[in-house]
């Protein structure tokens, strides 16, 4: 019954019946109103391959005053997407994965994966995860590791070895595959990883900071197999500091600190909106007093003014009030990197 | 959010808590009746004081084996050292760590008994308490194998205390156990000569009947080993020569006590055995030749209706002895004994199968002997009011103040003399005393006694006539030659 | 099958460690170095040859006790920590693995390291008792008598209450184990390995928690019931000690068979319990 599941509403106890597909996923209340920021790809409404609501986590049960390591989250993760789960060390991110894949339970919350409660067994022959640097097994080869991960999936003994052939080929050890795992570079062993994470063609993958620690080569292979995933329609659960590693291949971001969701959206939005520089000459000094109230800062350069302009709203109020009362030199917008975005939120929050 | 619903698993908990529970309550009484046996009855917690520490954890732990065969390991390297009194508290430690080990008892046992030796390598006899203590306790621990009665009846018997009587009750039990294969802990008959012993031991003591059943059951024993190894073996070769054994001693019992007493009964007997010994193909001359004499001196004697009782002829011993201070610690002891001139050997019966008088007289003459030799005379020195100690429970810790000593001298040409020199051991021979007490003996059934002494003056010594010092109270039944002296501090130091 | 390929796992891995093979390695060095060991101090009627061999047997299993502890208690605290260090429980979860599979597989495998190691030394140890067997007849003279000669001894070869001894060493260190697997669910190896050892003396102390808590006892009755709740819990380890009986067979032992049988359901059954609370516990730890 649960294998039937394609592209899944959320509950219908929440949602009026109808067509998965075509079902306008709105909820009634603002405590959803991270559900209407799920990124709809190619406009297509699609279902949620995670959805956490809500979800706390405090280590150490019912003591007090222990800081919580997740602090009452919610957000969704669509089929098909590429998730960044970006974060500074400590800021739940591991802890969020560890939920979603049942090993640690949450506190208060609910976290569903592919529709099932997390931790669901069914659920896990659909999924995969990688932790961060993993080691596994140093005693056995390449091979005989990915060999031992198949049989946990209660493979044949022909389909065994066929997949393993497959995997280590695709993760380019075909050549190693006989070596035992303490001959294994780091790179190495995150490819085996990654063929272990590739066993049950996982409709989601959960990779915790896949390329942490690893040479150029390395860290190109994994994210360009990261990006092919996607093309695939696999969903990708990817928490990672590496930010440019986000920016290249993540289609949404959620940026999270102490715990919290500080922000959440695709990556055009959240970069977009940064400032617009507008730059005019031979500005009156009563202009620089009119555009003020839109502007969150002016400053004068001699001839340039430069105002300095958070919304797109603004910017055009700014336009439309200087208009004919300077030369307008340039409207700039100033995408930020993703790593400036996070600085600053990160920066924002400790104050 | 847990896997599933945990009730199931609780109610096979308590199933399997039952389950243990049941096993225990089976197993215990398996358990202790093993485990009572190889529990020391010795006061462990003193032991354990002595143990270095980390022998007290391994052998809580279930290790005790281990550390009794390391510590007796270790006693072998003192023994080669020369550190006797090193072994002793070892030989306690592996006792109570490991109580089934016959072996350290035996071997603690016959070291206290023989290794204290002073100067003149005699032993410090105040350890042999110690030693009974020690093979009592082994006994307790070990009751049903043979191997540590035989032990104690040994050391009554020749090794030190020459207690026959006790001797012969210890072989006794000896020979109503098994044995075991300390291999492989399989029951295996206990040897055939602890059997034999207990023939020779009756006959020692003059219990001619009961050596006479005993010889009959041990030669029974023989036959039955005999018959499994050729059942075994199928054809092939079986020693046989320990049912010649039995024989030759049964057969010689017999005679000696027609010779001895003048039982012809026992005489035909003992004939029937040695003519059926002799007939064999591969009998030896000298046997062939014994056994005809005898055969004609018992045809003679039937018919003239003359047996022989040899021993019943009173012999004067004509016991003198002197003893002397020659240094302080250090005596002479000097003395006649009127055992056993070689002219008491004519006519003797016994001489008819050993020729052992025609062979003197037959010999050149610088070459005859008068006498024939072989006796000892033992000495005791002792605290006026000592008394072998009986200790209850076995203790290496002995009374220092006391002296004891003994020892004996052999008789040559009817005289003995030795100097005794206990000058250079104080240790062994304090004198704290105020009085001792010096006993000069003969005992016709001490082993060390000889068969053809015995011919003579009999196996309980009904021959022997002296006029100062025939003792016939000592032991009713048996005459003893004995000399006791009190001495004073001043004869002494 | 699962259980079958993470107990396999675990057992290559544990048989890999440095520590478990040093302490194989010294152990069967001992007992084959034990074959030197001979008594000369030896003094009695028994055949001193058969003394020599009691020693090496007495040697052999304590040695084999030690090497076997050591190797179930260092195995055991670090069996489920170490996966978790690793990483790869993480990984083994994260797949369509029940967790009561993870636990009993990684007990299965521990089980089977120790059966391995254990084997091992105690076919080294038959052989070195047989070999030191081989050729021990010794002649049996009584001392001193001048009786003749009695005739040879012949020492038996193979002694099958060695064979008891060896099993009985494997269940009583499979309980260990147990007991240690159960701990290191929720405990870190350090703690663990104390505890561990706590509950092995205390066990092997049955006799003594026995006695404390018996009517006899002159105990305060408080005493007496903690002494009798402290007996009741933890495994008996002395049921499996009767390296004693085994080396001094003639305090006769009705039926070695009979005793082994109990003693195999008593580990048996104490090891399904323990490993049944450690399943029940890890279904609801957090990893």
């Amino acid at each position: 019954m649960r294998s039937l599941y394609v592209a899944r509403p959320l509950p219908a106890t929440e949602f009026s019946s109808g067509h998965p597909t075509q079902k306008p996923i709105k909820p009634a209340s603002n405590e959803w109103s991270e559900v209407t920021d799920s990124y709809r790809k190619g406009g297509v409404i699609v279902a949620d391959a995670i959805a956490v609501r809500n979800l706390t986590k405090v280590y150490g049960g019912a003591l007090k005053n222990r800081v919580p390591a997740v602090d009452n989250i919610s957000f969704t993760v669509a089929e098909g997407e590429i998730f960044g789960f970006i974060g500074p060390n400590g800021a739940g991110k591991t802890t969020t994965i560890k939920i979603l894949l049942g090993l640690l339970f949450p506190t208060s919350g609910e976290a569903e994966v592919l529709g099932m409660p997390a931790g669901d067994i069914e659920t896990k022959r659909r999924i995969s995860y990688l932790p961060e640097s993993p080691y596994f097994y140093e005693h056995m080869t390449g091979a005989e590791v990915i060999e031992f991960y198949c049989r946990l999936f209660r493979m044949g003994t022909a389909e065994r070895k066929a997949k393993t052939q497959e995997l280590l080929e695709r993760v380019g050890l075909a050549e190693d595959g006989h070596r035992t795992l303490r001959q294994y570079s780091k790179g190495m062993l995150q490819r085996i990883g990654i063929a272990q994470a590739l066993i049950n063609d996982p409709d989601l993958l959960f990779l915790d900071e896949p390329t942490s620690g690893l040479d150029p080569i390395a860290h190109k292979d994994i994210t360009e197999l990261i990006s092919s995933l996607g093309k695939q329609g696999k969903t990708v659960f990817l928490s990672s500091h590496q930010l440019g590693d986000v920016e290249t291949v993540c289609d949404r971001v959620a940026i999270i600190n102490r715990g919290k969701i500080v922000k959440i959206g695709t990556l055009d939005d959240l970069l977009r909106a940064g400032r617009t520089v507008i730059t005019f000459a031979k500005a009156g000094s009563d202009l620089v007093e009119q555009v003020k109230p839109y502007a969150e800062r002016v400053s004068a350069d001699g001839e340039l003014v430069r105002v300095y302009v958070e919304s797109e709203e603004n910017v055009h109020s700014v336009l439309d009030t200087a208009r004919g009362k300077a030369t307008l030199v340039s409207v700039l917008p100033q995408r930020q990197t993703l790593e400036d975005l996070f600085v600053e939120i990160v920066r924002e929050v400790r104050k | 959010m847990p896997e599933g619903n945990s009730r199931p698993l609780w109610i096979l908990v308590v199933v399997l808590i039952v389950a243990v529970a049941w096993t225990q309550y089976v197993a215990d009484p398996i358990q202790y009746k093993m485990q009572e046996k190889a529990r020391p009855k010795a006061g462990g917690g003193e032991l354990m004081v002595q143990l270095p520490g980390q022998f007290i954890v391994a052998s809580v732990a279930g290790f005790k084996e281990v550390i009794a065969g390391a510590l007796w390991v270790r006693a072998d390297t003192f023994f080669h050292a020369g550190q006797y009194e090193a072994i002793i508290p070892i030989v306690r430690l592996v006792t109570w760590l490991d109580p089934h080990n016959v072996d350290v008892y035996s071997t603690g046992a016959w070291h206290l008994d023989y290794n204290f030796v002073d100067t003149n390598q005699m032993s410090d006899k105040r350890y042999i308490p110690a030693a009974v203590a020690l093979l009592k306790e082994g006994i307790q621990h070990n009751p049903d194998i043979w191997d540590l009665y035989f032990e104690l009846g040994w050391t009554h018997y020749n090794k030190k205390i020459l207690d026959y009587e006790k001797a012969v009750e210890y072989i006794e039990k000896a020979c109503t156990k098994d044995g075991v294969d300390p291999n492989t802990g399989q029951r295996v008959p206990r040897p055939e000569y602890v059997d034999r012993m207990l023939a020779h031991m009756y006959e020692k003591v003059g219990r001619f009947e009961d050596a006479i059943r005993q010889w009959h059951r041990a030669r029974k024993r023989v036959e039955e080993t005999i018959a499994r190894e050729r059942k075994k073996k199928k054809g092939g070769y079986v020693d046989t020569t320990s049912l010649d054994v039995c024989d030759r001693n049964l057969g010689l019992l017999y005679l000696r006590m027609a010779w001895r007493y003048g039982d012809m009964d026992a005489y035909k007997k003992g004939l029937e055995i040695y003519k059926r010994l002799a007939s064999r193909k591969d009998a030896p001359a000298q046997l062939v030749e014994a056994t005809r004499g005898a055969e004609a001196d018992y045809t003679l004697r039937v018919a003239t209706n003359n047996p022989p009782r040899d021993a019943l002829k009173p012999l004067d011993a004509g016991f003198e002895v002197t003893w002397k201070k020659v240094a302080p610690k250090v005596f002479i002891i000097k003395g006649k004994v009127n055992l056993v001139p070689a002219s008491e050997y004519k006519d003797l019966a016994s001489e008819c199968f050993t020729h052992w008088y025609r062979d003197n007289q037959n010999a050149p003459p610088e070459q005859r002997k008068l006498w024939r030799d072989g006796c000892r005379i033992r000495w005791i020195l002792r605290d006026y009011d000592y008394k072998m100690p009986e200790l209850k429970t076995f203790s290496y810790k002995i009374d220092k103040s006391q002296t004891i000593a003994w020892d004996s001298v052999y008789v040559s040409g009817g005289t003995f003399s030795d100097r005794i020199d206990l000058s250079q051991d104080p240790d062994f021979y304090p004198f704290k005393a105020d009085k001792y007490k010096l006993t000069i003996m003969f005992v016709p059934q001490q082993a060390e006694c000889p068969d053809y002494v015995q011919d003579r003056i009999g196996w309980k010594g009904e021959a022997l006539r002296d006029k100062r010092y025939l003792d016939t109270k000592t032991q009713p039944g048996f005459h003893l030659l004995r000399k006791e002296m009190v001495l004073t501090k001043d004869d002494v130091l | 099958m699962i259980i079958w390929s993470i107990a396999k796992t675990t057992v290559g891995d544990a048989l890999r460690k440095k520590v478990l093979q040093i302490f194989l390695v010294v152990a069967i060095g001992l007992i084959i170095i034990s074959l030197s060991f001979s008594q000369t101090l030896s003094f009695s009627s028994r055949a001193g040859s058969s003394t020599d061999i009691m020693l090496v047997k007495s040697f052999g299993l304590g040695l084999m006790a030690v090497a076997a502890w050591l190797i179930s208690l260092v195995m055991g605290v670090s069996l489920i920590p170490q996966e978790i260090e690793r990483r790869t429980i993480y990984t083994i979860l994260a797949k369509p693995v029940k967790r009561y599979e993870f636990i009993v597989g990684k007990y299965l495998g521990a089980v089977l390291t120790l059966a391995i190691n254990v084997a091992i030394m105690g076919v080294v140890f038959i052989a070195v008792c047989v070999f030191k067997a081989m050729g021990a007849e010794q002649p049996v003279t009584p001392e001193e008598t001048g009786l003749p000669l009695v005739g040879m001894q012949q020492v038996g070869l193979f002694d099958w209450n060695m064979v008891w001894g060896v099993i009985m060493i494997f269940l009583q260190f499979t309980v260990l184990t147990s007991v240690v697997l159960l701990f290191s669910v929720f405990l870190t190896p350090t703690v663990n390995f104390f505890m561990g050892l706590g509950v092995y003396i205390v066990g092997v102390m049955a006799p003594l928690t026995e006695t404390l808590s018996s009517k006899e006892s002159q105990l305060h009755p408080v005493l007496k019931v903690f002494y009798r709740v402290i007996h009741i819990i933890v495994p008996n380890f002395d049921k499996f000690n009767v390296t004693n009986t085994l080396l001094h067979p003639e305090t006769h032992i009705e039926s070695m068979a009979k005793y082994t049988g109990i003693v195999t359901l008593y580990a048996l059954f104490y090891s399904l319990l323990l490993m049944l609370l450690a399943v029940i516990i890890f279904r609801k730890k957090e990893v």
